[in-house]
């Protein structure tokens, strides 16, 4: 078969190799470099496996051990063993032991802890650890984290709202911090928080939606804001929003599914930020995920709110929060 | 100084990182496939770089485990960070080793020379990583405590941030938290002349962004700030309702040049929307009364809406008196699956059922919080401003309505764009002068559509316009009628222009008017008038057991056939049921209906 022809079909074979072999690249310095994407590796690559319908070819004492390895005295996660605990990865690591079924192998309530000592109280804002950076990211992270723990009890959740809403602009879509500009990734995490705490009506579905389905550029593939370049990961931060709020009949499929396609690596495997570029686990999963939304034949489906395996949100029995 | 030496050694690694940053990044690089050979020399290369990293790293964190926070940790630190600006880690026990190590005890010229040395390390590393949110975070950290910040200095440097990439997210953020912390340090600084220092920075932020935009129409980050910066600018001027008027003919100018230089970009013509502002749709309560048989108050919307917390049903008139326990449930059983919420329930009709005695209350009263209420649609806004009604409700058999029983939850305001209280309004209220405005605004549009036939944006923002002026004006039916027909016919021409958004297109000529159908007013045994113009009814429904109904308002609407009411009489552009024996004449309003035009009269007599 030549380059072309199979780009028409996801290699998904080829993708369960290459998410295995990235552990054993321990000779490209890269691997060195990147360490501190470890434990968020291991949730794109395990989710991507598990939408593969492989979830098993990652082994599964390896991943929970290695997962609880990364958890601190104060119950946050770092991205890897001796990194220092942060919100994004106590996310990642909840959604790997979730897909794994085995969430008791941590302390529950002292990462319930950990994550309700990062909101500020007057503002309802989520900081992403001791340091202080805050940004709509982390209120993600921070419900969608409590959300799977079923403990939203444990923050101030209409504070958050407040929070979220103070991030809204002009244009409907949502910032990182309040006056910051509109971005695909911030508004899937606010438009994700919201739908988590039933106040999906705060978003202007219309307005927003509209804002997010002139994403799709000529070549099918979705850029993150104006005058941006498409990218396969955009193809997910849009695609998940645009589901969550019930427009994603707005974009051509089509065009996009053959985008994604077109940016696998046909010897390797993997998929890549747009054809012909390098690929990598975290553009891997994206792209897998945005083709599970759009129906791709073969993958399971993905909930577009916590970007998990449908069955792994209803096996915990969290409600769908999303327009169907 | 140590510090010192650390930090130029920390430089020429720079450039060795650039190498590495360029090849690591997980953004744009070219997939290659090199020989065995290139493959077999790199490998070989990159296994001493490896071991020389590593044992960096154990290093420096043997340094953090063991809270030893010397000159020693901190040049690891540097060198590491050098390499791999993303290591958050090492960022945070470089500040820990500072604060705990270095500076403990350290002068405040100390301190302010070592952080000085930290800012000027941080602008060698951006200049590789200009993206980087961690380097941005030590940059603030260092700011908040060194000595003496230079705010000023930040701000010129985040100029030229913006210079090099005008659209990094990363530089305008920095740059909002920079001006933040000029505005503070103006307001202490300048107690008596507060307003207007503080003023002037909002100006020339302001500026600033005319200034980028002028550069470039295409830049929407800009657009995005001046969409802050405006509101600010008529806080703090506390200006007229005519100064505001007259800066913001000057943005509705400023956008003409913006859209007449470069129709195909989206930034001015989202702005320009906002600009112009959605009014807010209202909804109405049709009907309301106290049904003996359920033994409790049925309530009717015009549109099928969801109830986020219940209405307060209360004893007499009023709502002072003692609270009625009791549950409120839709009707029909009207639970949709395809809501944005599935454990919400939606509906046109709610029923209250008492879980207590009534029978002493000859009058009970509803409260309807608008906040309390999700409508079907996210243009119908929930409405801040709206005046909370009150609906009183006989509690008795006889049903002799009163005229209270229909309430309307309006609001006569309009909010630009969709600015959530408190931004302060843009525009007047005045339905006049809106109605100028957005007639005013369509012709410039359409001008330009005169010469740019196909520009997509130019027609989405005439359909949106149109639609504006369609809820703006008391419009007579004719009038909403060949708005509607002009919105489908853009709407026809996009679809034609922009495949890819077909359906988005296809949504856009039903999703302003709320009603296919009437059918539900069947639950409403004692409703007398109803007010169903400019929906989407297609079918006269639903009110063939209504004995009290006197008079239906259909008109614009898409009724085309009169299966359902056998017995009328058309009389113009009005039917008027016959069968109703002693009652009074059920008129039936359908001016603007297919069926008119259709003019199927003449069968009919």
């Amino acid at each position: 078969m030549s380059s072309t022809e199979k780009s028409q079909e996801l290699l998904s074979e080829l993708h369960v190799a290459y998410i295995k072999s990235l552990d054993t690249r321990r000779d490209d310095l890269e691997y060195w470099l990147t360490e501190h994407l470890r434990l968020s590796g291991v949730y794109w690559g395990l989710t991507a496996l598990d939408l593969l319908n492989n979830v098993d070819a990652l082994d599964r004492e390896e991943v929970v051990k290695y997962v609880v390895s990364c958890q601190h005295e104060n119950g946050g996660f770092g991205a890897h063993l001796r990194h220092d605990p942060h919100i994004l990865y106590t996310l990642y690591a909840v959604q790997i032991l979730v897909i794994e079924d085995a969430i008791d192998a941590v302390d529950i309530e002292k990462i319930v802890e950990y994550v309700s000592s990062l909101q500020d109280p007057t503002t309802g804002s989520f900081a992403g650890d001791e340091w202080g950076e805050i940004d709509t990211r982390f209120s993600y992270s921070a419900l969608s984290c409590l959300s799977l723990l079923k403990r939203l009890d444990a923050v101030d959740v209409n504070k958050a709202i407040d929070f979220i809403m103070k991030c809204k602009n002009f244009d409907g879509g949502f910032g990182s911090t309040p006056g910051a500009e509109s971005h695909a990734g911030q508004i899937f995490c606010c438009v994700g928080a919201l739908a988590i705490v039933n106040s999906l009506h705060l978003v202007d579905a219309d307005l927003l939606g509209w804002w997010l389905c002139e994403r799709q550029l000529k070549n099918g593939g979705l850029n993150g804001r104006p005058e941006k370049l498409e990218d396969v990961c955009y193809s997910w931060w849009v695609l998940s929003a645009l589901s969550i709020l019930g427009r994603l009949h707005w974009i051509n499929k089509d065009k996009l599914i053959e985008f994604v396609l077109a940016a696998q690596d046909p010897e390797s495997g993997g998929i890549a930020d747009r054809p012909g570029d390098v690929v990598d686990v975290f553009h891997t999963l994206f792209g897998i995920a945005g083709l599970s939304l759009l129906g791709y034949p073969g993958l399971k489906p993905v909930d577009p709110v916590y970007c998990l395996p449908k069955h792994v949100v209803q096996r915990i029995g969290l409600a769908e929060r999303y327009h169907v | 100084s140590d510090l010192k030496r650390s930090h130029n050694s920390a430089l020429s690694l720079s450039t060795v990182r650039h190498e590495f940053d360029k090849k690591f990044a997980m953004h744009g690089r070219k997939r290659v496939k090199p020989s065995t050979e290139a493959e077999r020399q790199r490998k070989e290369k990159e296994a001493v770089k490896i071991k020389e990293y590593s044992d960096l790293v154990a290093a420096c964190l043997n340094k953090k485990n063991s809270k030893t926070f010397d000159t020693e940790a901190f040049n690891y630190a540097t060198k590491i960070l050098s390499q791999n600006p993303d290591f958050y880690t090492i960022w945070n026990f470089r500040r820990n080793t500072l604060l705990y190590g270095l500076l403990k005890d350290a002068e405040t010229d100390q301190k302010q020379e070592a952080f000085s040395n930290e800012l000027v390390f941080l602008q060698a590393l951006f200049q590789l990583n200009p993206k980087s949110y961690w380097i941005f975070n030590h940059r603030r950290w260092c700011l908040e405590n060194m000595p003496y910040p230079d705010w000023q200095r930040e701000l010129e440097l985040v100029g030229k941030i913006l210079e090099l990439d005008s659209r990094n997210f990363h530089g305008w953020d920095y740059r909002r938290y920079v001006t933040s912390k000029l505005s503070m340090k103006i307001a202490d600084a300048d107690d008596e002349n507060n307003n207007n220092s503080a003023e002037s920075l909002t100006e020339s932020e302001f500026n600033f962004t005319t200034t980028k935009i002028n550069q470039n129409f295409s830049n929407y980050s800009a657009w995005h700030q001046r969409s802050k910066l405006l509101p600010s600018l008529f806080q703090e001027k506390n200006m007229t309702e005519d100064e505001k008027k007259a800066l913001i003919d000057k943005e509705f100018d400023l956008v003409k040049s913006a859209i007449y230089t470069d129709p195909d970009d989206q930034s001015a013509w989202l702005y320009h929307l906002w600009l112009v502002g959605r009014e807010i749709r209202h909804i109405s309560v049709l009907g309301a009364y106290f049904d003996p048989k359920e033994r409790g108050i049925v309530l009717s919307f015009d549109d099928e809406i969801g109830m986020i917390s219940p209405f307060l049903v209360s004893h007499g008139s009023g709502n002072n008196n003692g609270k009625v326990q009791g549950d409120w449930r839709p009707s029909g059983g009207i639970f949709k699956h395809d809501q944005l919420n599935s454990d919400r329930l939606y509906g046109f009709v709610w029923i209250f059922t008492p879980t207590e005695d009534i029978s002493n209350s000859s009058t009970l009263t509803v409260t309807i919080d608008p906040s309390s209420i999700v409508p079907s649609h996210s243009e119908s806004h929930l409405m801040q401003t709206v005046k909370k009604p009150v609906i009183n409700i006989l509690n008795t058999d006889n049903i002799a309505a009163s005229s209270e029983n229909y309430a309307s939850i309006h609001s006569n305001n309009v909010v630009a764009g969709s600015l959530i209280v408190p931004a302060p309004e843009i525009l007047s209220t005045i339905t006049q002068e809106r109605t100028e405005l957005l007639k005013r605004e369509i012709s410039v549009i359409k001008e330009l559509l005169d010469l740019e036939p196909d520009s997509k944006w130019c027609l989405q923002t005439l359909v949106n316009l149109l639609n504006e002026l369609k809820y703006a004006s008391l419009l007579e039916s004719n009038e909403a009628n060949l708005l509607n027909n002009e919105i489908v016919s853009c709407c026809d021409r996009l679809i034609k222009i922009d495949s890819f958004r077909i359906t988005r297109f296809e949504d856009l000529h039903l999703s302003h008017n709320k009603l296919k159908s009437m059918s539900f007013l069947a639950n409403l045994i004692n409703l007398r008038e109803v007010n169903l113009e400019s929906n989407l009814i297609s079918r006269i429904d639903g009110i063939r057991e209504l004995r009290f109904l006197k008079e239906v308002n259909l008109k614009n609407n898409l009724i085309s056939t009169f299966e359902t009411v056998h017995d009328g009489l058309l009389v113009d552009d009005k039917m008027v049921s016959s069968s109703r024996g002693d009652q009074e004449k059920l008129k039936i309003h359908l001016a603007g209906n297919p069926i008119i035009a259709a003019n199927i009269s003449s069968e009919f007599h």
